[in-house]
């Protein structure tokens, strides 16, 4: 169902975390999320003619988000034109200390799906002369990433996520800040109020089958 | 309810038979393993010989499978030949058994570029695929039963290609398409292995994504993939199934330049299990 539809993503990482032992609470969720899916079964992905085959990743955090064990989740989105091709949600595998190490540990593994979309695309003969473009939220994050400076607050890190230090230095990918109101990897970290889910869905690239035969 | 509405209705369990001497006492099921048969035989699938000493045959059982049209009639009664793969010994009968499908990122980046470019995405299937394999291994099976040569009751036949429930058999097919494909003049993505590009001085001009034994192509020249297609049937029985509107659950529609996809019949099953059709939205 997520091949489809990235506005599912979250919940149904959130739901597959407790799927081995589901309690009433995960039930009721898991009707609210079907509820969802029987209200927008006509969504789709519009792929359209937008000028230009040029690759756009976002990338996001929730720091802390497990209770269990304070684990973050991060979240990617790749877009093409207006609309989404990849995207993932994922609880990071270590514990990040600050909400910047959690951005930064999303980063390294958005920077890996770039590199390897961007290969892609220059087989597919779509030449990306310029460095794919990394959104992130977080100033900090972008911060650590261009310059080994705060070393007090950073020096635990893992060497795996300083990968997005050599992919920015070798102009693989271009970190550049947006505020979160136009973070679209926010879909894959966090549950939304509707207004912002529906804003996200659209900004993906998702919208009903029969509003744009009518343009 | 009547019981004679009952049988109506338990046709499914009827019209399929568990096993050989079953199913031959029905005369579709009978030719049904005839065509199979046949099919192989003409495939130059085996060849009937001696078993040397030091190997063991493999035995082999028919699968029976009625298809049915949408409106529940029979469509085909179809029975299949497998290999009883749990008997290979891994290492000595089969080295790898998997064959690499395309990733969902991968489809989508090519929908998308589709999308952008204003191709047409193709989607062809290829028939009994597994059957095209060519087996490097020596393996030996046992006759079929009903279809034992008479005077040739010891013998066994000797495997040149694939047959199903063969554990290499998805391995096997892998090998032939790609080399088929790079025999096309395709060239062989380094960071998919599923996706095969065909470029010239003009850039682009066809793109296979191979999801076992179907696949997705599009491309700029529209004339080279109607040669693409011909080519292929030469070589494979395949079904052409025009432009793509169902590919591993998702649907797609094109309309002008324009792409969509969702997954409909997979939404369909969600809300049965669940009940949802009585959900207030």
């Amino acid at each position: 169902m997520t091949t489809t539809k990235p506005d599912l993503m979250f919940p149904a990482g959130l739901l597959s975390m407790f799927m081995s032992s589901p309690s009433n609470i995960h039930m009721g969720i898991a009707k609210r999320v079907l509820k969802y899916i029987r209200g927008t079964t006509d969504l789709g992905i519009w792929y359209l003619n937008t000028g230009g085959v040029k690759l756009i990743g976002y990338t996001d955090s929730d720091w802390a988000r497990s209770v269990d064990d304070m684990k973050s989740t991060s979240g990617y989105v790749f877009n093409i034109g207006s609309s989404a091709i990849c995207w993932n949600a994922k609880k990071q595998e270590v514990v990040a200390q600050s909400t910047a190490e959690a951005e930064y540990i999303s980063m390294a593994a958005a920077a890996n799906q770039a590199i390897w979309l961007n290969k892609l695309l220059v087989d597919l003969g779509q030449d990306q002369s310029s460095p794919t473009e990394l959104y992130c939220d977080n100033k900090f994050a972008i911060a650590i990433a261009l310059n080994p400076v705060q070393h007090g607050r950073t020096k635990h890190i893992n060497v795996k996520f300083h990968y997005v230090r050599e992919a920015e230095k070798n102009l693989l990918i271009k970190l550049h800040y947006c505020p979160t109101d136009v973070q679209l990897a926010d879909i894959m970290t966090k549950a939304l109020p509707r207004s912002r889910l529906e804003f996200l869905r659209m900004k993906l690239g998702l919208s009903k089958a029969s509003f744009k035969e009518e343009c | 309810m009547p019981l004679s509405d009952v049988y109506q209705r338990c046709n499914i369990v009827h019209a399929k038979p568990t096993n050989y001497i079953e199913a031959t006492r029905v005369l579709a099921w009978i030719e049904a393993m005839k065509s199979e048969i046949n099919s192989i035989e003409r495939n130059g699938t085996w060849r009937l010989t001696e078993l040397p000493e030091d190997k063991k045959e493999i035995g082999v059982k028919w699968v029976f499978k009625t298809k049915f049209n949408p409106d529940g009639s029979i469509f085909k009664h179809k029975a299949r030949l497998v290999v009883k793969g749990f008997a290979q010994v891994a290492g000595v009968d089969y080295g790898d058994t998997f064959a690499p499908v395309a990733r969902h990122d991968t489809i989508r980046l090519l929908f998308a570029l589709a999308g952008q470019k204003g191709w047409r995405v193709y989607h062809l299937d290829v028939k009994s695929a597994f059957l095209n394999g060519i087996l490097l291994e020596e393996i030996y099976v046992q006759q079929p039963e009903g279809f034992v040569v008479a005077g040739n009751e010891h013998k066994v036949y000797k495997l040149h290609k694939a047959l199903y429930g063969l554990k290499q058999a998805p391995r096997a097919w892998y090998s032939r398409i790609d080399t088929h494909f790079i025999q096309l003049g395709f060239k062989r993505s380094e960071n998919e292995a599923t996706l095969y590009m065909k470029q010239d001085e003009d850039g682009l001009q066809l793109v296979i994504s191979l999801y076992v034994d179907a696949m997705l192509v599009t491309g700029s020249n529209a004339k080279l993939l109607e040669e693409f297609k011909t080519e292929m049937q030469d070589v494979f029985e395949m079904f052409d199934l025009g432009i793509m509107n169902y590919f591993l659950g998702m649907e797609y529609i094109n309309v002008v330049r324009v792409f969509l996809f969702h997954k409909g019949n997979m939404l369909l099953i969600y809300s049965r299990s669940s009940n949802l059709s009585h959900a207030k939205k």
